[in-house]
């Protein structure tokens, strides 16, 4: 895959929204980031921002959820939805949340957050970017 | 569950643990059975019957039990829920390593750690997996493959690994105490209420990730273990919390 290419290169993935299908999500996720020579590290972030997401309750707005990559240069998007903008806006400020709260999880593992519009409705977007490998040979 | 209902459990464990009365220990088991019966339920649809997980859970609910202590301050339940859920993941993971890993796929696992701690030390930073697929002389998909089985079946691997990195298991151990640097930290974001059914070691590593904004080799480096450890705990105490805050929010709804 050549990741220097102006227009983003996109793999999509549509799941059903239970939680036995999120391991899929993340096989794809660390394939993909596999063929884009991420370090392991940076694959494992990327693999934990899509589990974070899919594992919010009712994150979805529909019984289907797709995980869309798309890959430019020097940086995947990873976009999911269509969601339910109230709740992973709620989830992303932290309401509600015992826990660690998705906004601040998702701040740890990629780069840029947002939301886009589309047609079936919002979409949350996430921007990893790819680090130039340094290489000892 | 009743105010009425630990008032009882614990006067029986009172009886149990100061006195040695087993039939109080098995009242105390009997009372929780529901609980082990709700919680069992919701692993029911991957070839287990009900009844066999119940048996399952119910072997965390015993530990919980015996291991409970009086002065801790909190109820048989907070304590006996994580024992329960990880007695059955615990199953589920045993199982399926045994029945559909194949042997090599281990192995490679198991060597994948020491590789990246290897390769990030020559290189300066996280191999890629092609890096690691080189160094292990096999090929990408088996590397891809090696660190998903890696994730899923953490504790049985980890436990069976080298230095025995994952040894203490006690999904509660340390529960309710804080090592005495860390309450003091500034951030008290941290002290969220699902990160207290996490252990010492993993509230850190978890401090250290989301909110002082550490890298898992940063961490790994401060902690003294492998970065794929950290990467593996982090998951862990993330589905661990996941579990806990769910039942609290089941046990609100039940009121």
């Amino acid at each position: 895959m050549d990741v220097g290419r102006q227009e983003p290169e996109i793999v999509t993935l549509t799941l059903p929204c239970e939680e036995r299908f999120i391991v899929v999500a993340r096989i794809v996720v660390g394939g993909l980031a596999a063929r884009l020579d991420l370090p392991y590290e940076h694959l494992d972030d990327l693999q934990l921002a899509a589990e974070a997401v899919l594992a919010e309750p009712l994150c979805a707005a529909a019984d289907d959820i797709t995980v869309e990559l798309a890959v430019a240069e020097r940086c995947i998007t990873m976009s999911i939805g269509p969601v339910s903008p109230d709740v992973i806006q709620s989830a992303l400020n932290g309401e509600h949340d015992e826990g660690i709260g998705l906004g601040i999880l998702l701040n740890a593992v990629v780069d840029g957050i947002g939301f886009d519009q589309r047609a079936d409705g919002a979409w949350l977007r996430m921007d990893k970017r790819v680090p130039a490998l340094q290489r000892n040979e | 569950m009743t105010g009425q209902h630990d008032v009882e459990t614990r006067e029986l464990l009172r009886a149990y643990h100061e006195h040695g009365d087993a039939r109080a220990r098995e009242r105390v088991v009997e009372l929780h059975l529901p609980l082990v019966r709700a919680l069992a339920r919701r692993y029911v649809g991957r070839n287990e019957q009900l009844d066999d997980l119940v048996q399952v859970g119910s072997i965390g609910l015993i530990k919980a039990v015996d291991r409970f202590e009086l002065d801790r301050g909190v109820e048989l339940t907070t304590y006996a829920i994580p024992t329960i859920i990880g007695e059955l993941k615990r199953h589920f993971r045993d199982k399926g390593w045994s029945v559909h890993v194949p042997r090599r796929l281990k192995e490679l696992s198991l060597r994948l750690s020491q590789l990246v701690e290897d390769l990030s030390a020559t290189l300066g930073r996280s191999p890629t997996v092609a890096e690691l697929a080189e160094a292990a002389g096999t090929d990408e998909e088996h590397v891809l493959e090696a660190l998903e089985i890696g994730q899923a079946y953490s504790a049985l691997s980890l436990s069976s690994g080298p230095g025995n990195e994952d040894a203490d298991t006690d999904p509660l151990r340390g529960l309710g105490t804080l090592e005495p640097g860390y309450e003091r930290s500034e951030d008290r974001a941290v002290l969220v209420p699902g990160l207290q059914v996490l252990d010492e070691r993993e509230r850190k590593i978890m401090h250290l990730r989301f909110f002082a904004g550490l890298t898992q080799s940063e961490i790994a480096a401060e902690m003294g273990i492998s970065q794929m450890h950290v990467s593996r705990l982090i998951r862990r105490s993330l589905e661990r919390m996941r579990e806990e805050i769910d039942v609290l929010r089941s046990s609100r709804r039940m009121g």
